[in-house]
Order: C-alpha cells, then sequence, then structure tokens
C-alpha cells in the first residue's frame, strides 16, 4: 500500500494540546492518527456508530490476540465480538490499552489533592460524548496510542517516556462504521506526554 | 511546576511504589477464621451469582476445585455509574498483580473492595473474561455454553442495568503473566485446589461473579468447576489496618471514599 498523501484526504484536521475530538470513520475507510510533536498520548474510545452500546473492548482485543499491547495487525474487538478496526500501519510501536484514561478523581489519589482542578482525559471524553447524546457509562478501557506502559512479568506497570518522534503515526481501516472519540492527553503528572502536551492531527482516507 | 519538576515528581512516586512493593511479603497473616458468617451459596460451573452488599461485609470466593478463573464486577450500589475501573486500579497501584494489600478502584477515585485476603495471589486485571466469540473461536461454536460477558449482561440486567453498565472485569484466579516480549503467559502452577481471596467491601456495592473459565486458560476444552461464596462481617477497622496504610495512593484513595460516605451519611 502506498503511502497516503493529505492532499487526498476526505478529512484532515489539527485537534490542539489538551483538547478532545470526535468523528465518524465510516466502514472501509482509513484513519491517521499522527503525533506531530512526539511523546504524546492520544486517548481513543471507537463506538458503533449504529448503535453506539456496543464498544471498543480492551480486554476482548488483548484476550484475542493473546498479548498486551497494541500494534500493527491489532483487530479491535467489541464488546460484542465484532470486529471494529484493524491496525494497518504503525511508526513507532508501545501502544497501551490497560491503564485507561486519566481523571481529575484519579489524580487526586495517584499525584496528590493538590491535582483535582488540573484538566484531565476523561473531562474531555465526556466533553466529546456529551455531543452524541452520551455520558459517563459509555467511557470504557480506552486505546492510549503512543503510551508506553509496559507490564513486566512480576505485574509492574508503568508509564515510562513515550517511544514516539515527531510525525509518528497510526493508521486503522474502519471495518464497521465507527464513531470515534479522542482525549489528546492533557496530563502533566507523568511522562506520558513529555510533560508537556502538544497538538495532534487527525485525516481520515476514503482507502 | 516547570516540566522538570514534574518529570522528579513522577520518578521519586514510582521509586517509592518499587519499595513498597517488595515490603508488601511482611504484611500480616489475614484472619482466617470466620465468626461471623451472613451467607453461603454455591455457583455452579458457566453461572452467575449478584446481590447487594453493604460496606464492612467480606466477599470470600473459594476457588475449592480449582477452576480456570472467577471474574467479578463492582458497582456504587447508591450510584451505578461509579463502577469498578481496571485501568484505575493498576495503574494507580503501579502493578498489574492485584493480591492481598491491593485495592479495587473506582471511576471516581474512590475505594469499592481490599483485598484482605488472598491465598493464590495470582490474578487477572488486564485481559478480563470469557466472551461468546473468544469460546466459540477456542472450543468451537455452541449456542447454549455460558460466557462471563453475557453473564454480566444478565447480572447486571437483574438490578435494572444494561450493557451500557458492564465495563472491564478482573478475574481471580487466573494466573495471566505478560512475559519480557508482552506475551500473555498462564502459570497454571499457581492454582490449587481450596484457594481463596477475600474482598472487604469499603462501600455498599452490587457485585457480580461469573464462573466462566477465562480466555487465555489453557483447556482446550470448556471445563468449569464450582465455587463457592461466603458473605461474613469484617472484624472493626482499625486506624492501621494494612489496607488502608500500604501506600501514600492507598491512604489518598482512603481519604476520598471517607470524605464521600461522610457526605452520604
Amino acid at each position: 500500500m502506498m503511502s497516503r498523501n493529505f492532499a487526498s484526504a476526505v478529512y484532515d484536521h489539527m485537534v490542539p494540546a489538551t483538547a478532545p475530538w470526535s468523528g465518524l470513520v465510516k466502514k472501509g475507510q482509513i484513519i491517521r492518527i499522527v503525533d506531530v510533536e512526539g511523546q504524546q498520548a492520544i486517548d481513543t474510545l471507537f463506538y458503533n456508530a449504529a448503535d453506539t452500546s456496543e464498544r471498543y473492548s480492551a480486554q476482548a482485543t488483548l484476550a484475542a490476540q493473546g498479548s498486551a499491547y497494541i500494534g500493527i495487525g491489532t483487530r479491535i474487538i467489541s464488546s460484542r465480538g465484532a470486529l471494529m478496526a484493524t491496525m494497518l500501519t504503525d511508526t513507532s510501536g508501545a501502544h497501551d490499552t490497560s491503564a485507561g484514561a486519566c481523571s481529575c478523581e484519579a489524580n487526586t489519589v495517584r499525584f496528590g489533592h493538590h491535582t483535582r482542578f488540573m484538566h484531565a482525559c476523561r473531562e474531555n471524553f465526556l466533553v466529546a460524548l456529551a455531543a452524541h447524546g452520551m455520558g459517563k457509562r459509555d467511557i470504557v478501557s480506552n486505546i492510549n496510542f503512543f503510551m508506553n506502559v509496559p507490564i513486566r512479568p512480576d505485574g509492574e506497570l508503568a508509564i515510562v517516556d513515550g517511544l514516539s518522534r515527531p510525525g509518528d503515526h497510526v493508521e486503522l481501516r474502519a471495518e464497521m462504521d465507527l464513531l470515534c472519540v479522542i482525549s489528546n492527553c492533557p496530563q502533566v503528572n507523568n511522562p506520558c506526554n513529555g510533560f508537556n502536551p502538544t497538538p495532534i492531527r487527525v485525516a481520515i482516507w476514503n482507502d | 511546576m516547570t516540566p522538570d519538576d514534574y518529570r522528579r515528581r513522577y520518578f521519586e512516586l514510582k521509586a517509592q511504589a518499587k519499595t513498597i512493593q517488595r515490603s508488601s511479603a511482611r504484611h500480616p497473616e489475614n484472619p482466617t477464621v470466620i465468626t461471623d458468617t451472613l451467607a453461603q451459596e454455591i455457583i455452579p460451573p458457566g453461572w452467575y451469582w449478584t446481590r447487594r452488599l453493604s460496606r464492612g461485609q467480606v466477599l470470600r470466593l473459594t476457588n475449592t476445585q480449582a477452576t480456570h478463573g472467577i471474574s467479578l464486577l463492582l458497582w456504587n450500589a447508591h450510584d451505578t455509574s461509579e463502577r469498578y475501573n481496571a485501568g484505575d486500579t493498576v495503574k494507580v497501584q503501579w502493578t498489574a498483580r492485584i493480591n492481598r494489600g491491593r485495592l479495587l478502584l473506582s471511576d471516581m477515585g474512590r475505594v469499592l473492595a481490599s483485598v484482605i485476603g488472598d491465598t493464590c495471589g495470582f490474578h487477572d486485571a488486564v485481559a478480563g473474561g470469557s466472551t461468546r466469540a473468544l469460546d466459540d473461536a477456542k472450543y468451537g461454536p455452541d449456542p447454549v455454553r455460558r460466557n462471563s460477558a453475557e453473564n454480566f449482561l444478565l447480572a447486571a440486567g437483574k438490578h435494572g442495568l444494561d450493557t451500557r453498565d458492564v465495563g472491564s472485569c478482573i478475574t481471580f484466579f487466573a494466573p495471566v503473566v505478560t512475559d519480557e516480549e508482552g506475551f500473555f503467559q498462564w502459570h497454571a502452577e499457581a492454582l490449587v485446589p481450596g484457594q481463596h481471596v477475600d474482598l472487604r467491601l469499603e462501600m455498599d456495592v452490587i457485585v457480580a461473579v461469573s464462573n466462566c473459565p477465562h480466555p487465555l486458560s489453557p483447556q482446550t476444552h470448556w471445563s468449569s468447576e464450582p465455587v463457592e461464596v461466603q458473605i461474613w462481617q469484617a472484624p472493626k477497622t482499625n486506624a492501621d489496618d494494612f489496607c488502608r496504610t500500604a501506600t501514600e495512593e492507598t491512604v489518598r484513595a482512603f481519604e476520598n471514599t471517607d470524605a464521600y460516605l461522610r457526605e452520604m451519611a
């Protein structure tokens, strides 16, 4: 497959640092998510656009592939066992789906009560989901593109420095009509964004 | 604070978590003598069990015949939009190995349950429970075989909840280890008949338990054994309780929980 040019994209959008995004990706379309400046976690959720009660299942996806990280060839599986998307391209490696999204509430536990009033991914998710008539119950374990969270044989799990360089990207092919919801992660209390959140780019192609 | 300040603080917290993990072996033995059993039931192979439990009660799951996994979900009984959060549970505690002394956290930065007893030590908080699609792929199609995803829908349904209320679960007695390459390995030696876990509820909850084999179980034919659930009254929790004081994060999670319980009182 030839590299896709932005000029032929049907959609091309810069998501500012710390901001939410949502959009429709139709069956057969390709979505590219670009880490424009590098080391930027991109918290991502997928829903069946025709019935959003069917959504991404991190656990079913991992159990089906028998391994702990998202990468080339990963089949994104729904809560009803259906194939939602296939990951085609990954120029970086190390994408997490076990550590979830940051929240004001979890931040207080992890980093101290003084972090309660710092912007967080679940704030972004709630705002983006509300535009589609959805709410907190629809927030499930998400994918964290470009977030490096090794799980060690002794169980240790920690967010460490991201591997992505400026311009690194992933591409996924939608296998059903998808609602894609993104939080361009605002977290500065851990290394997921290099302690400095930056913009990302989302583009969609018809093939 | 500058990015460097944030970096320094994060890696201090990480180093501290490692020290605490090493010292966790010093936790005192849990009270194994149950003096106050409130209920006892058997969950048949493939079935689910659900009920409301009150703060201060302990749910004991006994894996009498070393079945391959018992999956569990928790909701706050007074506001079911607050539920078990797998990501926060592993991330906040710096480990996917949820065992004795660890907490099951909600999405609201609060404690749903404390693991006060655990004679197995190997549970899965990452790869989930069984689904129809996973079981069909593994064992061949069977339209009536039970699975955890549908068991959780049924359990949720009995409380007026639905598919949107069912998120990621934790599976006890599923000894899944992530190897250096990121592949899941089943640590079979970790399962011995008669092992149990004790979950002390730290708020009023709805619990759902599914007795179906874990998707990564090495078994080639679907099989499941009965498991025993027992509800008992925890002794009064002291201020120095090891589950409440194990780590800085633990202390803050209980500060959040205690503040919420005061609000609700």
